[in-house]
């Protein structure tokens, strides 16, 4: 009986494995029981690292029948691998490289013995056999490898000599098959780029754009997010270079190289890497938040990178928005402050007549009041543009909250002539809902002749006319021309001033912003009142609507939501 | 005896100026906006001027540019007076020619030095 050149070259391999003559020499030099484990155990060790390290499956069955030959001192070696299509857990599978492995009791082995093993996950051992027709032929061991509970196949060993397998090659034999399943699951599992449907119905749930791409910057994968951010679908991006796919710009418009693509330094980089870029659509450009990082294979390499994006123009414009209402603020609150200071120090610095000390101090008393106004309107419209106010929702009779407004105009309050058609109750805010009247009052009586009237028209019905621009609609932000909401009370106050053009009436509602003309006419308005207004209609889920004509008047109204006033009368 | 123009669109900013430059000896002019401005300069042909970014109908900035094309106001040192302080404004200032950049809120004895060492380093002498 010949032994294959397998064996011997796993024999050769396990002059590697050091401490493999141990188990058998302790045992037979009958020393102590414990020294002998100890040796095992070293060697056992030894075999895992060995078997451990190994990255491809083949390389890893080659070593791990080496190292058990040597290890348990055996002539044969052979594994038997369950195939992927075995309906029933059996061995009918790969004999794993039976040709370089040839195992003197292969062919007088049933597949039953080894079946036996795997269904049992217990092992079996035979003294002795002998094939059919055959003179006896030796002694066999195996023991079935498995992890996780996953049956993987069976070890099995073979001596020429008849006879018992020790109680410790047994269980030495039983810990090679463990860690060799542990080591075959562990190169058998997908590697991260693969996505098991589990995983894909997940990121084709997830809201955000999901991308994969492989080391070669090609898309292995998109979800339905992400592929509407792009304009793709998954399957007209998959295999297609991200680059190609998702041409990006930078802030200033120029297109980002492929090496500053975030896939690209998503896969080269150490860390995950988070930016943000432009890309082009027809609209123009939007910009896109990445967050991109490697995915490493066992080794270390980068497999592939993985990176979630979203659209954040609305961020964008936040950000810009608050920049640019800090610089503005800061601009309009530097001028009151440099009269504080300018005029006190002029005033501690020299003698000034008293008469001049008066009036310096007159300006500065009138600067800080302005200063102090200024402050407060600017936390208003931040406090109710982010949602920091609560509203008191009440039953609000709103004729009676205009005809309160109108009372703090003192003299001027004579100019506004009230036309009640329906003047509902409506649940609403009623100090909010004053202050937008109040600051719409203020606006058309200071950017008005005074020999002109102001009118104020409530009615149960929206009183926006054909032709007015849309601030906000149902307290969100729209632009157009037609409009027409069931509302429950309506309230538009009409003055025959100075007008706007049809570019300033579309930044009338920006904070600070302050028209030409009515720098002129009211030097000293903060610009925050519309703005203002705005916030509060909004907070109310209302509709603002404006109408203006340069020199010719201006109509600015508000109106609260229907619903509003149902739930009045359901409260009330 | 130097001239020197103050424009901004806040009577306060100008009370304070002309308060700050008070017995130096100078003529103090006034504008409160941006074309008034550049009529006044050119009218008056100002040594210094003192002028604020955010004006009406014209921006400081604007103003500047057009005084520093226009022969006739080239000469007239144009010192920029104002709060918006970003570093965008202090670059702008620098391509229209400006030759000062104070921050508001100013100090009045800092407004007289910067204005005196203006008037030591004019560009050019300006004919009257």
């Amino acid at each position: 009986m010949a032994l294959g050149n397998g064996v011997r070259e796993a024999r050769s391999r396990s002059t590697s494995v050091p401490g493999t003559s141990g188990p058998r020499a302790l045992a037979e030099g009958h020393g102590p029981a414990l020294l002998r484990m100890a040796a095992q155990e070293r060697a056992l060790n030894r075999a895992a690292l060995q078997i451990l390290a190994e990255v491809d499956e083949e390389g890893l069955l080659q070593v791990a029948l080496g190292v058990v030959s040597s290890l348990l001192r055996v002539d044969a070696a052979a594994l038997y691998l369950t195939t992927d299509d075995a309906a029933v857990p059996c061995c009918r599978g790969t004999r794993h490289r039976n040709t370089t492995f040839v195992l003197p009791l292969e062919e007088a082995l049933p597949d039953a013995f080894a079946n036996d093993v795997l269904r049992r996950k217990a092992p079996r051992q035979r003294r002795s056999w002998s094939p059919p027709g055959g003179q006896p032929c030796g002694s066999a061991l195996a023991v079935p490898l498995a992890s996780q509970g996953v049956s993987l196949g069976v070890l099995i060993v073979g001596r020429r000599e008849a006879g018992r397998f020790r109680d410790d090659h047994v269980s030495l034999l039983l810990a090679t098959g463990r860690q060799l399943a542990v080591a075959l699951l562990r190169l058998r599992a997908p590697p991260p780029s693969g996505l098991e449907d589990g995983a894909r119905d997940l990121l084709d749930g997830i809201a955000e754009g999901l991308l994969v791409v492989d080391r070669e910057m090609r898309i292995t994968y998109l979800n339905p997010a992400g592929g509407e951010i792009i304009g793709l679908s998954t399957a007209q991006a998959v295999g297609r270079e991200v680059g190609e796919v998702l041409a990006l710009t930078d802030e200033g418009g120029r297109a980002l190289t492929l090496e500053a693509h975030p896939f690209a330094r998503g896969l080269w980089e150490d860390g995950p890497v988070v930016l943000t870029a432009n890309v082009a659509r027809a609209n123009g450009r939007v910009p896109l938040a990445f967050s991109v990082a490697p995915i490493r294979d066992r080794k270390g390499d980068t497999a592939c990178a993985v990176g979630i994006f979203r659209d954040c123009s609305r961020e964008k414009e936040v950000e810009r928005h608050r920049t640019e209402f800090v610089s503005i603020a800061s601009h309009e609150i530097r001028t009151p402050l440099c009269a504080l200071q300018g005029f006190t120090e002029l005033m501690l610095s020299r003698e000034i007549p008293t008469n001049v000390q008066r009036d310096w101090l007159s300006i500065m008393n009138h600067e800080a009041v302005r200063l102090a106004a200024l402050i407060e309107e600017m936390l208003d419209v931040t406090r109710i543009e982010s949602g920091r106010v609560t509203l008191t929702m009440t039953p609000v009779h709103v004729g009676d909250v205009v005809r309160r407004a109108t009372r703090l105009f003192d003299g001027e309050g004579e100019r506004v002539q009230l036309v009640i058609e329906s003047a509902p109750t409506v649940v609403a805010d009623g100090d909010k809902v004053a202050q937008v009247v109040t600051n719409l009052l203020r606006n058309a009586l200071d950017y008005s002749p005074l020999d002109r009237p102001v009118t104020v028209e409530i009615a149960a019905h929206c009183l926006a006319p054909r032709h007015c621009s849309l601030v906000t609609v149902n307290g969100g932000a729209r632009t157009g021309a037609a409009h027409a909401c069931g509302s429950g009370v309506s309230v538009a106050i009409r003055d025959q001033g100075v007008g706007m053009t049809r570019e300033e009436l579309s930044r009338a509602f920006q904070p600070f912003y302050r028209a030409e003309s009515s720098r002129k006419l009211s030097p000293e308005g903060s610009g925050l009142g519309l703005a203002i207004a705005k916030a509060i209609v909004e907070r109310h889920h209302g509709c603002l609507w404006a109408h203006s004509r340069p020199g010719r008047g201006s109509t600015i109204g508000f109106c609260l939501p229907a619903h509003a006033a149902a739930r009045s009368e359901g409260a009330g | 005896m130097a001239t020197i123009l103050v424009v901004d669109d806040e009577p306060t900013i100008r009370v304070l100026v002309r308060a700050a430059l008070e017995g130096k000896g100078y003529r103090l002019l006034e504008a409160a906006d941006g074309p008034s401005a550049l009529q006044v300069a050119l009218d008056e042909r100002p040594d210094v001027v003192l002028l604020d970014i955010a004006l009406p109908h014209l921006s400081g900035l604007e103003v500047c540019r057009r005084l520093k094309a226009d022969p006739a106001t080239a000469g007239a040192s144009v010192l920029l007076l104002t709060g918006l302080v970003q570093q965008t404004e202090r670059q702008a200032a620098e391509q229209v020619g400006a030759q000062a950049f104070i921050a508001k809120p100013f100090s009045p004895a800092a407004l007289v030095a910067q204005v005196e060492d203006a008037l030591l380093r004019r560009p050019a002498a300006v004919s009257h």
